[in-house]
């Protein structure tokens, strides 16, 4: 599952004056990668140090691919707030 | 009676189903029966067994706050983010997993997420179709939680 490629923010101002903005999160994932790339090595020796020590909870790569779970499963998610002085839509895509 | 129709019936007959998943389905199939209509055709609308069209219904939580001034807030989230969230519990380190237990003890919720199985959270995301949460406050703010 993949992560949310795009936010959507739009506030409506009560005179009906609609402002949107459309924010790249893949281009954040993109920078990001490298340095996911390098906790998950890091994550799988750990894992495997402490498997090895014998320790019972070795599982800090999965948890890690879990979160990246939690993160991809965002995407959807909408909300949108309606108050007496504006309007405001987010949307994760 | 269609065909669609009396199998409905007969898989609530049976408690395959129960009377609100009939309902979701009989009301689909009225929907597609008026579309089928606009296009006619033939066979029966519903192919197979229905079971994995009543499992795929909701998708999503809705929060929806209605404040005493006029103020809403309607927030949708996936229950696949519910779900992962929830299996993320069985992954969370036990030294934490003490602290979060007893952080949430102390605030009146007693849950013990390490005890979380997957079939238990499969049975949890089950059960929320069901659920519906309705508050009425005193000065007409009101909360509604509900799956769709």
């Amino acid at each position: 599952m993949f992560p949310p490629m795009l936010l959507y923010v739009r506030v409506t101002a009560p005179d009906r004056n609609r402002s949107g903005v459309w924010l790249p999160l893949f281009l954040v994932w993109l920078i990001l990668l490298p340095i996911v790339v390098l906790i998950l090595l890091l994550t799988t020796l750990v894992d495997l140090v402490l498997f090895l020590a014998g320790q019972r909870y070795h599982h800090y790569t999965l948890l890690l691919l879990r979160c990246f779970g939690v993160l991809g499963a965002t995407r959807g998610t909408v909300i949108h707030i309606h108050s007496n002085e504006n309007d405001v839509d987010i949307d994760l895509v | 009676m269609s065909e669609d129709r009396s199998r409905i019936l007969r898989m609530l007959a049976d408690g395959k189903i129960n009377a609100d998943e009939a309902e979701r389905l009989l009301d689909a199939l009225e929907s597609r029966t008026s579309e089928k209509c606009a296009a006619p055709g033939s066979g029966s609308l519903i192919k197979g067994d229905p079971t994995p069209l009543l499992n795929a219904l909701p998708k999503y939580l809705h929060v929806k706050v209605d404040g005493e001034e006029g103020e809403k807030v309607d927030v949708k989230i996936p229950l696949a983010l519910v779900r992962s969230g929830l299996k993320l519990t069985s992954l969370i380190p036990p030294q934490a997993m003490d602290q979060i237990n007893q952080q949430m003890s102390e605030k009146g919720m007693s849950i013990d997420f390490s005890n979380f199985k997957p079939e238990d959270i499969d049975e949890l995301i089950d059960a929320l179709r069901e659920m519906e949460v309705n508050v009425d406050g005193a000065k007409g703010e009101k909360v509604r939680v509900y799956c769709e």
